[in-house]
């Protein structure tokens, strides 16, 4: 520490090993902290149409595809999940269900992104699903879903986390009911 | 002129003043940004701790330098030290056998 680089050096490299400490108890800090997020997804409306092609899904080699389009309702308050050291929210509806084939199947109904406390309470009404929904097996037939909303905490530094609300059961899905396109 | 240098209880003095104060202020950040919901407000006071830290020690300040180190004299100055202590004690005992 004798020449003005050295001493430079030295209080460089220590307070580097100093934020690393600072950084580290902040993640671990982050995973105690309570909260009692709340969400509810309802379907309103299943309606199952084949067409070629939907929102994402660009088959043209197939006529039918059997797409299903669902109009949902969304409540949900997720502003206790915001502490200090949460960047943003990843919000997603998911529908579950299984298939003779595939015993467990999730499916994205619709996803956001919250990146502020207050646009974190949500209350969504008429909302179309916004992933077309289309199943390996092509068929819609006898198939029960249940509906239920995940959260993804991104932190700035630190530990994914995850939660979901309970779900609601018992959607089945009907037969096809015209053609889309 | 440009060395900026400082003796050896400054460095040990520079080096305490450096951790001391980083790692006062991380303390000090953590729990403010922890009472505060805030991670920005703790990334501020910790750069306020390196600022301050970088403030007290990098400059040569005179509080640093306050034990110089005592070189030896050269070896050019011994030399011709002893050459003339030689010469003075040859003199000397000329004289005292002139004398006696």
């Amino acid at each position: 520490m004798n020449s003005l680089q050295n001493r430079a050096n030295a209080v460089m490299a220590f307070s580097i090993s100093a934020i690393f400490c600072l950084l580290g108890a902040i993640a671990f800090s982050a995973l105690i902290i309570p909260s009692n997020p709340s969400g509810a997804v309802a379907l309103d409306s299943i309606k199952v149409v084949t067409g070629r092609y939907d929102k994402n899904w660009v088959d043209y080699k197939t006529r039918n595809n059997e797409f299903a389009n669902t109009i949902m309702r969304i409540d949900a308050d997720l502003s206790s999940l915001f502490h200090w050291n949460t960047k943003q929210l990843f919000v997603y509806a998911v529908a579950e269900y299984s298939t003779p084939t595939h015993p467990k199947n999730q499916i994205v109904l619709w996803d956001t992104i919250i990146k502020r406390k207050s646009a974190a309470v949500i209350s969504k009404r008429g909302l179309n699903n916004k992933y077309s929904l289309i199943d390996v097996n092509k068929k819609w037939t006898d198939v029960n879903a249940n509906v239920s909303l995940h959260w993804n905490i991104v932190p700035y530094v630190g530990f994914m986390t995850y939660g979901h609300s309970k779900a609601s059961e018992g959607y089945a899905f009907p037969l096809p009911s015209g053609i889309q396109t | 002129m440009f060395e900026f240098h400082i003796d050896f209880q400054g460095q040990n003095l520079a080096e305490q003043i450096t951790q001391g104060v980083i790692s006062a202020f991380g303390v000090i950040a953590f729990l403010a940004g922890l009472i505060a919901q805030d991670i920005r407000l703790s990334m501020y006071i910790f750069a306020a701790g390196v600022a301050i830290a970088a403030f007290l020690v990098i400059p040569a300040w005179p509080y640093l330098r306050k034990n110089p180190i005592k070189w030896l004299p050269s070896r050019e100055k011994l030399a011709a030290a002893a050459a003339a202590s030689k010469q003075e004690s040859s003199t000397s005992d000329l004289k005292d056998k002139k004398a006696s």
